[in-house]
């Protein structure tokens, strides 16, 4: 038998050999996979490390918030991760408002709250109350989540802009925008989903209570209120 | 589409199951003749030449795995150009390489047996199948492949050293079976 023979015969194999031992796939840019996950990492780190370090003070003076505060542009986004709890949209880590004021009805709080909300003249389209989720409702100093029936997309004041998209939940996700009155800047106020059924959660910004964002919770509850 | 499917398509002479079978496994088949055939028009041609070859010979063939055996047509149509072609330039595949590995077994082996190719191949199987899973795989990637030995290193995660080693291993364990069944003859 030459050599070529045995090279034929060779070729008939039981298949489960041949299938057994086909190479694995490789793709062409698999050596630059690695290299491109690299600076992944390091692009995501940066965003969550970056915003650390820009974080004010919790014990600064109450009512600079707005100042110090991460503010993004109007029609820019600010996209929470995917990998939060069903219902609970993330906010960026050392979020605060950019809320001129410190306090529901405090000087400045007009400009972000409209008057006709804040005195009840203003009767929205659809009825929509925001409740606290009993397990947490931010009484313990946590982030309080909440959750809204009834829709809430496309029947906000256009003091807010809302972003919206879809999760991996199949919930539409909005990121709500208060404008801050500063230099026409908008401060992420909530970010929050609304789900297929109309209910939706809203997730407040972490320490909120301590860095002024009480007032947003408070703004919250309130627009929600004049919206019944 | 899965395999019964395109069979199913062949048996009917559907001429969709050829496009069937270029469409699931012709990166595969292609993997197969670029190792013998270094010209990649050359290797592509081949493809084509073994999805017809599964057209004319399906039926009266009804293969359990269609991989495989368009594989092993694949295989065996690069060899046969590469001999057909001396002006193809040789060494830079698998296949030169391959071949010399495998001269000292195949020389050994008797004229007379020659055309008992079938028994030499049910001895080889059983042979296969008395192997370590990794000996096996790199065996089968060696001479069936005819990938080079980097890259059976590289896709076993072992050294080229350890390649070679256990390819030298293997092929004196199969030199000793073939003499054990009187198919060799120094």
């Amino acid at each position: 038998m030459n050599k070529e023979r045995m090279l034929e015969a060779i070729g008939d194999i039981d298949p489960a050999f041949i299938r057994e031992a086909a190479p694995k796939r490789r793709s062409r840019f698999m050596p630059y996979l690695g290299a491109a996950a690299a600076a992944l990492v390091l692009v995501f780190g940066l965003a969550l490390i970056l915003p650390k370090l820009l974080k004010p003070s919790a014990e600064q003076p109450k009512g600079n918030s707005s100042a110090q505060a991460p503010t993004v542009t109007a029609g820019s986004q600010t996209e929470p991760s995917d990998d939060t709890p069903s219902g609970v949209a993330a906010l960026p880590t050392g979020f605060a408002p950019a809320l001129p004021g410190d306090s529901y009805g405090s000087p400045g709080f007009p400009e972000a709250m409209p008057d006709e909300l804040a005195q009840g003249l203003r009767e929205l389209a659809d009825s929509a109350e925001f409740i606290a989720l009993a397990d947490n409702d931010g009484a313990n100093g946590e982030k309080p989540v909440y959750t809204l029936v009834g829709s809430i997309k496309g029947d906000l004041p256009e003091e807010f802009i809302v972003t919206d998209g879809v999760t991996d939940h199949g919930a539409a996700r909005l990121l709500l925008f208060l404008k801050s009155g500063v230099n026409g800047e908008y401060g992420l106020i909530a970010a929050m989903l609304e789900g297929e059924n109309g209910t939706a959660a809203a997730n407040m910004p972490e320490g909120s209570l301590d860095a002024g964002c009480g007032a947003v919770t408070e703004f919250v509850r309130e627009y929600a209120g004049n919206r019944n | 589409m899965n395999d019964p499917d395109i069979i199913k398509l062949y048996l009917e002479r559907d001429e969709s199951a050829v496009e069937q079978t270029k469409r699931k496994y012709g990166a595969y088949l292609s993997a197969i003749a670029g190792r013998i055939l270094p010209d990649r028009r050359d290797a592509e041609e081949i493809v084509s030449d073994a999805c017809l070859a599964c057209w004319r010979s399906i039926p009266p063939n009804e293969p359990d795995d269609l991989a495989s055996y368009a594989g092993r047509l694949c295989r065996n149509a690069a060899i046969d150009r590469v001999r057909r072609e001396t002006r193809v330039r040789r060494g830079s595949g698998g296949y030169e390489t391959a071949l010399d590995e495998l001269a000292e077994l195949a020389s050994g082996v008797s004229p007379e047996k020659e055309l008992e190719r079938a028994a030499f191949t049910a001895l080889l199987n059983g042979f296969l199948g008395s192997l370590p899973g990794r000996s096996r795989r790199v065996f089968v990637q060696r001479y069936w492949y005819l990938l080079s030995v980097g890259e059976i290193a590289a896709d076993n995660g072992m050294s080229e050293a350890a390649v070679k080693m256990r390819l030298s291993r293997t092929r004196a364990e199969l030199k000793k079976l073939l003499i054990k069944e009187g198919m060799f003859y120094e």
